[in-house]
């Protein structure tokens, strides 16, 4: 298991965002993440990879206890995300943006020029090397999706949490997406997405966990998800989830 | 005993004025997000208007304070509306370099015209002072110190009754929606400069009254107090001014009882340090606009 | 696995270079990247030291002012420009690296050579140590946070008497056999500023295309980001902090030495802190070249109006302040730079940048 979370939970005030959730994810899969908004999907990624500490429960690595751990200190751990409202570094170009995940995350390059390559290389993957010398504000929304990706995958991740990715992409995009997503498993990197687009998430997951309110609702293999009364729901309400089963 | 009474007395009159000088300081943090370095000139400026009325008009000051008034508030909108709203979208040390290099222009204007000496504005009743019990306290001072409480309270009043004061709250939470809203935003903004500036200018005369003042020491001394009290108090926070005012006036004095030399101020900036690190919005409450404390 | 998958496989292990390769990679790029930049400087060294042999005492103490400004502003400009947290307390390392200084001569006689590397140490200390609770703090926040340890710690050093001579000033030994260290004199403090404010562009220079440097500008866009790529940015901070108190300090040392005999409020005063930063924004902050042209420009015009125009001289330079505000809101530098790559020179444009 690359990863193993019990029992996790975070308050914030009175309100529970996540709570009493525990799951566990194998190397090499690709896990789908859904639910509907303010479920907890992002909070929980967040507690995971440092950015919030849990109020319960224990995140491990590879057997190891991280929880709590500074994001510095996952990154390190082969664990890297994307941010769901894009964040480059404004001040750098594109490559220099994806460079500087290169030179600091695990298994850096040692120098600057050659994260500058690696950079380079990945761009080329994520397809905007094109736009490699730009800043970051002049590009497209697909694009600045791709530039966070690649940020990410300069950190060299075991494990990669993706958020909301697909969100105001068109057709094209989305299976162009879809293809590196596959790409990316098959290279080894272990995947956690998390999206809305129920498109993409079917042809993309092993299995998915659906969230609410928190807490895990279900979680199977796609079909059997999407079919399930409560999620449908969860998303569309009672009285269509009647009709639908 | 007595003595400390006596200090607290006379820190929490002093505070009212305090208050005075930064309210408007804080106002114009809060709305615009500027910190105006020159805050303490202006005030000072204000109360050079009111010596001159005093020397040639032998107006009292307490008269003087709605000219002092006018005349300042004209002299901020001006400021507003053809300087600093030029660089209100710019990174906040542009502001903070324009204010200075304004208050360095108006402090040497005001050396200039009047030199460097040591003014003061005299009137028969503030050196007399009543009792009770054991303290004393002088007239002069509580003037002061209940106008400004009542200004500040009046401030506040302005601020959350009136339709000016909504969208000058309104234009500080949301600048765009406040214009999508036909909130116009330059004027809102000269209208919210020239109160801070009215109300430093008042203050100014009011420390006319009690005490001394000079174009070189005090400007900087009440901006720096300023600062201090609106961080304390919240940003754009008019109650928290007070509050605010009234600590740093206690503490001044009662400080200067307890300890010797000028370890009071060393104290009270590790206050002010422990207070950001623990509560950076203010010693009461939510500050009102802290949403923006990007540089 | 498709060899394009293979590639990525490859590229995720990550390349790990004997140490005989980094070096060579790490000399390569140094001399490829910084070859103009580093002619430059030295050129303007060299012109420097040349211009000594030619100029008067007078000139020289001007000059010193102006590379010790110099100096200063780069040290602001690391943990302001590059690194994104303004310090309004900067003046508080100067002030400890004069005191560390002169206490160390006039009370144990201390050579100045060991006076001055132990005010470096004195200052990092600090910065380390006010750090580490006020580097949490952004913004506004952060600037009056430091201010007022600047603020405390001039009244510390004011209350300290009996080591410091409080507010009756200290005295640095320079006569005869009291003297730890014979007294530089004009051409050597002239020597000394020029090596300090040399270094000091030199070291931002290098800091600037270090994997250091990436970091503090992460850290200044985005923290949250910069922690999710592995940079602990609270070191970084600490360390940007004190880099900057290392540098202040150590011009405080200088000018200690320099000026013999001096108040807490001389060597704390709170405008040599704002000055800093006029400098640095009013030349472009978090580039190299923009605190070194801010600065020296700075300082000269204000000696030249200071000897030039008497009295009106703060009034004409605080209306130059509030015009190259309003008219270089960007800075000189960075004003030039984009006015080079797009041909057109336009001030009006630049009024109508930022404003309402």
């Amino acid at each position: 298991m690359i990863l193993e979370v019990r029992n996790l939970a975070r308050r914030f005030g009175g309100v529970w965002a996540v709570r009493n959730v525990s799951f566990s994810v194998e190397e090499g899969e690709i896990v789908g993440v859904i639910g509907p908004n303010g479920a907890g999907k992002t909070t929980l990624v967040n507690l995971i990879t440092g950015q919030l500490r849990p109020s319960e429960g224990q995140v491990m690595i590879d057997g190891r206890d991280v929880t709590g751990q500074r994001p510095w200190a996952i990154a390190h751990d082969c664990v890297a995300r994307t941010f769901q409202i894009v964040k480059p570094f404004r001040g750098l170009t594109v490559r220099e943006n994806v460079a500087t995940g290169a030179m600091h995350g695990s298994r850096r390059d040692r120098t600057v020029r050659e994260a500058m390559a690696t950079a380079d290389r990945l761009l080329e993957l994520v397809g905007i090397s094109h736009r490699a010398s730009a800043a970051p504000a002049e590009l497209s929304v697909a694009d600045a999706r791709r530039l966070e990706l690649a940020k990410a995958l300069a950190t060299r991740p075991r494990l990669l949490f993706i958020d909301e990715v697909m969100a105001g992409l068109r057709p094209p995009e989305i299976d162009a997406a879809t293809g590196l997503i596959h790409r990316l498993r098959d290279a080894g990197i272990t995947i956690v997405a998390i999206e809305h687009v129920m498109k993409a998430i079917r042809s993309i997951s092993d299995r998915i966990i659906v969230l609410h309110q928190g807490s895990i609702l279900v979680s199977g293999t796609p079909d059997e998800v999407l079919a399930d009364r409560r999620v449908i729901e969860v998303y569309l309400g009672h009285r269509f989830a009647q009709r639908q089963t | 005993m007595t003595q400390f009474l006596q200090a607290l007395a006379y820190g929490a009159v002093q505070g009212g004025l305090l208050a005075l000088v930064a309210v408007g300081f804080s106002l114009v943090w809060g709305v615009m997000n500027v910190i105006n370095l020159s805050h303490g000139a202006l005030a000072v400026t204000g109360a050079y208007v009111a010596w001159l009325l005093n020397l040639h008009f032998g107006l009292d000051p307490f008269l003087a304070i709605p000219f002092v008034g006018v005349t300042l508030f004209a002299i901020g909108y001006v400021i507003q509306r053809g300087l600093i709203n030029l660089v209100i979208n710019a990174p906040i040390f542009l502001t903070l370099l324009l204010t200075f290099g304004l208050s360095l222009v108006v402090l040497n204007a005001l050396q200039l015209a009047f030199k460097s000496d040591d003014r003061t504005i005299d009137t028969s009743y503030a050196s007399q002072s009543f009792v009770i019990g054991v303290v004393n306290i002088p007239y002069g001072r509580l003037a002061a110190c209940l106008l400004a409480v009542a200004i500040t309270v009046g401030l506040a009043a302005v601020m959350t009754r009136t339709r000016l004061g909504h969208a000058i709250s309104a234009t500080g939470m949301d600048r765009g929606a406040a214009r999508l809203m036909g909130i116009r935003a330059r004027h809102i903004y000269a209208v919210t400069f020239g109160i801070s500036a009215a109300l430093a200018g008042i203050a100014g005369t009011m420390i006319a009254t009690v005490g001394s003042f000079n174009p070189t020491t005090t400007p900087g001394q009440l901006t720096l107090d300023a600062f201090v009290i609106s961080v304390l108090g919240g940003l754009g926070n008019m109650y928290g001014a007070l509050v605010g005012g009234f600590v740093l006036g206690v503490a001044e004095t009662v400080g200067g009882l307890l300890l010797t030399g000028t370890w009071v101020n060393a104290i009270a900036m590790a206050v002010l340090i422990v207070t950001l690190i623990i509560r950076p919005s203010g010693l009461i409450g939510k500050a009102q606009f802290s949403g923006r404390v990007e540089v | 696995m498709s060899t394009e998958t293979a590639s990525l496989a490859a590229l995720l292990e990550g390349r790990r270079g004997s140490r005989n390769e980094q070096v060579t990679e790490w000399l390569r790029s140094r001399t490829l990247a910084n070859s103009w930049g580093a002619a430059a400087l030295v050129a303007l060294f060299a012109a420097m030291l040349g211009l000594e042999q030619v100029i008067e005492p007078g000139t020289m103490r001007l000059l010193s002012a102006v590379f010790m400004f110099v100096a200063l502003a780069q040290g602001w400009n690391i943990i302001g420009g590059f690194t994104g947290y303004a310090s309004f307390g900067q003046v508080a390392f100067f002030g400890i690296g004069a005191y560390t200084t002169a206490v160390l001569m006039n009370n144990y006689h201390a050579s100045f050579w060991i006076a001055m590397p132990a005010a470096i140490v004195g200052g990092v200390l600090f910065a380390v140590l006010i750090g580490l609770p006020l580097l949490r703090l952004r913004g506004h926040y952060f600037a009056i946070a430091t201010l007022g340890a600047a603020e405390g710690a001039r009244e510390v050093v004011n209350n300290m008497t009996p080591i410091t001579g409080g507010g009756l000033g200290i005295t640095i030994p320079t006569f005869g056999s009291q003297a730890p260290t014979a007294y530089f004199g004009k051409p050597g403090f002239y020597l000394a500023f020029l090596l300090l404010a040399t270094a000091s562009v030199a070291l931002s220079a290098v800091l600037a295309r270090s994997r250091f440097g990436y970091a503090m500008v992460a850290v200044h866009e985005d923290e949250a980001a910069a922690g999710a790529l592995g940079i602990n940015t609270t070191t970084v901070k600490v360390v940007a902090f004190a880099v900057s108190a290392a540098i202040v300090a150590c011009a405080g040392a200088l000018y200690a030495f320099q000026q013999i005999e001096f108040y807490p409020t001389d060597v704390f005063d709170s405008s040599f802190t704002v000055l800093m930063v006029i400098m640095v924004v009013i030349g472009g902050s978090g580039s190299v070249v923009g605190p070194l042209v801010g600065a020296a420009g700075l300082e000269l015009l204000s000696q030249y109006l200071r000897i030039n125009l008497g009295t009106y001289n703060q009034l004409i330079f605080g209306a130059i302040v509030v015009a190259v505000v309003v008219f270089f809101p960007q800075g000189v530098v960075n004003f030039v730079r984009d006015a080079w790559r797009s041909r057109r020179l336009s001030l009006l444009d630049n009024i109508r940048r930022y404003r309402l």
